[in-house]
C-alpha cells in the first residue's frame, strides 16, 4: 500500500496533479474524518483538508521517506487541524504512563464495553477527552497500525497503547449505565 | 500463547499483520476471556468506524478549489532568475566587468611569480654589460608569460573552474579575459622595464622592445594552446623546452642545426606575430567544440 503512495508523492513532487488527485481519492475522506473528529466542525476540517492537500503538493519534494506516506499526511493534517483549534486544545492526559493492560481475565470495563449496544458506545464516544478520541479515530477510523499513530501523535509506542487502554477505560466509564454494572467505583478507587 | 491482550486493539482494527492475526484468531476461538475483551475492542471499533462513515464523502468543490489553487501558484512560481546585470551594459563595460572578476578569479601565485621573476630578469639585465640587455630581457619576458599564461588560462587545479562553469559569461569570453589579463599585465611590466633600462642607457628602446616582443608572443601562444587544449602542465613543458634550447643555443653544447632552428623564433617578424595569432584564435575558436575531457574540463561548456 505504502509502495502504491510513495509513487504517487513521488510523481506529486514532480508536479504531476493525476497523482495528486490520485492521492487525495486514497487517503481525503479519512484524513477529513480525522480533522472532523480535532476540530468537531466540519467547515474548519475542509479548511484543514485543504490546506493540508496545500501542503502536500507543496512539499512532496521535501518527503524523506522516513515513514510510511500515510503517517506523513496525518501528520500534516494534525498540524493543520491543531492550527486551528480556538482555546480548547487538547489538555495534557492525566496517568499517561500507568496502562493496566489486562491479562487474560476481562476488567469490567471490557465485559460493559462487550455487553452494551452500538448506540450506547456512540453516545459515548461523543463524551470522550478529545485526545482519546483522537487515538481511537487513528487506530479504528483510519486504520493506522499503532507505529504510525506513534509517529503522527510524537509519541512512544507504548503510550500509544496505554492511551488506547485508557481511551478504552474511558469510554466504558461513560456508558449511560456504567454505574449499574459498578465501573465507577473501581475507576475512582484507583 | 499467552494472553495477546496487547494485539486485540489491533486485531480489531485489522491492522495486524497476517500471520499473527491468524494466532490471535486461534488464540480468541478457545479463550473466553480475551473473546470478551476482543468483543469490547470491536465495539469501540464499530463506534468510531461508525462515527467515521458518518462523516459526509468531502465535498467535490474541496478538491476542484485547491487544484484551482495550485495551478497559478506554479505559474507563478519564479524560476532560475536570469543574471542579465553585465551582459546588459555597453560593451566596454562589460569587458571592463569581466576583466574585474577575472582578475580576482585567477590564481594569486601567477601574478606574484610573474613579478618576481620579471623584476630579477630587470635588475640581472641593468647589471649586464652594455649591449647585452636585451638578451636578458630576450630569456626573462617570454619564460614569464608563457608560465603566467599557462598558470591563469590552463585549466587543472583552477580553484574557480567551478566559478567559472558555472558563470553565464561565455566560455570564450572567460579565456579571452584571462589571456588579456596575464599578458597584458606582463606586457605593461616588460614594457615599463625596458623603457627603464633604456632610460639608464643600458639600449636603444628599439632594440630592447624587439628581443623578447616576438619570443614572448611565441611563446604564450604555444603555452595557451597547449595549455588550454590539452593541459598547463604540456604547454609549460613545451615552452619550457623552446626556453631551454634557446638557452643552450648560445653556448657550443648543441650544434649549428638546433641553432638555425631556434634562432627565427627569438626574433620579432611578423611571420612570427602572425603564427602566434593565429595559435590563440584557433585554440579559441575550438574551445567550445573541444570533446569532455579535454579543454572543457577547465571551462565548463
Amino acid at each position: 500500500m505504502d509502495d502504491v503512495d510513495r509513487g504517487l508523492l513521488h510523481r506529486v513532487a514532480a508536479g504531476d496533479q493525476r497523482a495528486f488527485e490520485e492521492l487525495y481519492d486514497r487517503h481525503g475522506r479519512p484524513l477529513l474524518a480525522y480533522a472532523e473528529g480535532l476540530l468537531g466542525d466540519r467547515g474548519r476540517a475542509e479548511e484543514a483538508l485543504q490546506d493540508t492537500l496545500l501542503a502536500t503538493w507543496r512539499g512532496a519534494g521535501s518527503f524523506e521517506g522516513r515513514s510510511t506516506v500515510r503517517t506523513w499526511l496525518f501528520g500534516i493534517c494534525r498540524r493543520q487541524a491543531l492550527g486551528r483549534m480556538t482555546g480548547h486544545r487538547p489538555v495534557p492526559l492525566p496517568m499517561e504512563a500507568a496502562a493496566e493492560v489486562p491479562t487474560g481475565e476481562p476488567g469490567p470495563e471490557a465485559v460493559a464495553l462487550a455487553r452494551a449496544d452500538a448506540r450506547a458506545v456512540a453516545a459515548a464516544l461523543a463524551e470522550l477527552a478529545p485526545a482519546y478520541r483522537e487515538v481511537l479515530d487513528l487506530a479504528f477510523g483510519a486504520g493506522l497500525a499503532h507505529a504510525e499513530i506513534a509517529e503522527v501523535l510524537g509519541i512512544p509506542l507504548g503510550t500509544v497503547k496505554s492511551r488506547l487502554f485508557h481511551a478504552r477505560a474511558g469510554l466504558a466509564r461513560a456508558l449511560p449505565d456504567a454505574a449499574a454494572v459498578g465501573i465507577s467505583g473501581r475507576e475512582a478507587g484507583r | 500463547m499467552t494472553h495477546p491482550s496487547e494485539l486485540l486493539a489491533d486485531f480489531a482494527a485489522g491492522t495486524l499483520p497476517d500471520d499473527r492475526a491468524g494466532r490471535v484468531a486461534r488464540h480468541v476461538a478457545e479463550c473466553p476471556g480475551c473473546a470478551t475483551e476482543l468483543t469490547a475492542w470491536r465495539r469501540v471499533a464499530d463506534a468510531v468506524g461508525d462515527r467515521v462513515a458518518a462523516v459526509a464523502v468531502p465535498s467535490p468543490g474541496l478538491l476542484a478549489g485547491v487544484l484551482a489553487r495550485l495551478a497559478p501558484a506554479r505559474a507563478a512560481a519564479p524560476g532560475v532568475p536570469r543574471y542579465a546585470a553585465p551582459l546588459g551594459g555597453a560593451a566596454a563595460r562589460r569587458a571592463v566587468r569581466i576583466l574585474a572578476a577575472q582578475r580576482r578569479l585567477v590564481d594569486r601565485r601567477v601574478w606574484l611569480v610573474a613579478a618576481v621573476v620579471l623584476a630579477v630578469g630587470t635588475a640581472v639585465a641593468g647589471w649586464a654589460p652594455p649591449g647585452t640587455s636585451e638578451q636578458v630581457l630576450a630569456v626573462v619576458v617570454p619564460l614569464v608569460a608563457a608560465l603566467g599564461v599557462a598558470g591563469a588560462c590552463g585549466g587543472g587545479a583552477d580553484p574557480a573552474g567551478e566559478l567559472v562553469a558555472a558563470s553565464p559569461t561565455g566560455v570564450r569570453a572567460v579565456l579571452l579575459a584571462r589571456l588579456t589579463l596575464v599578458l597584458g599585465a606582463i606586457l605593461g611590466a616588460a614594457s615599463v622595464a625596458s623603457l627603464g633600462l633604456a632610460w639608464s642607457d643600458a639600449g636603444a628602446p628599439l632594440v630592447l622592445f624587439a628581443a623578447w616582443l616576438g619570443p614572448m608572443a611565441l611563446l604564450s601562444a604555444v603555452s595557451f594552446a597547449l595549455s588550454v587544449l590539452w593541459r598547463p602542465a604540456v604547454g609549460i613543458a613545451v615552452a619550457m623546452v623552446l626556453w631551454v634550447l634557446r638557452v643552450l643555443a648560445g653556448s657550443s653544447a648543441l650544434d649549428g642545426a638546433v641553432d638555425r632552428l631556434v634562432e627565427p623564433l627569438w626574433r620579432t617578424s611578423g611571420p612570427l606575430l602572425l603564427v602566434a595569432a593565429l595559435l590563440t584564435t584557433g585554440t579559441v575558436v575550438l574551445l567550445p567544440y573541444l570533446p569532455a575531457g579535454l579543454g572543457r574540463r577547465a571551462y565548463g561548456r
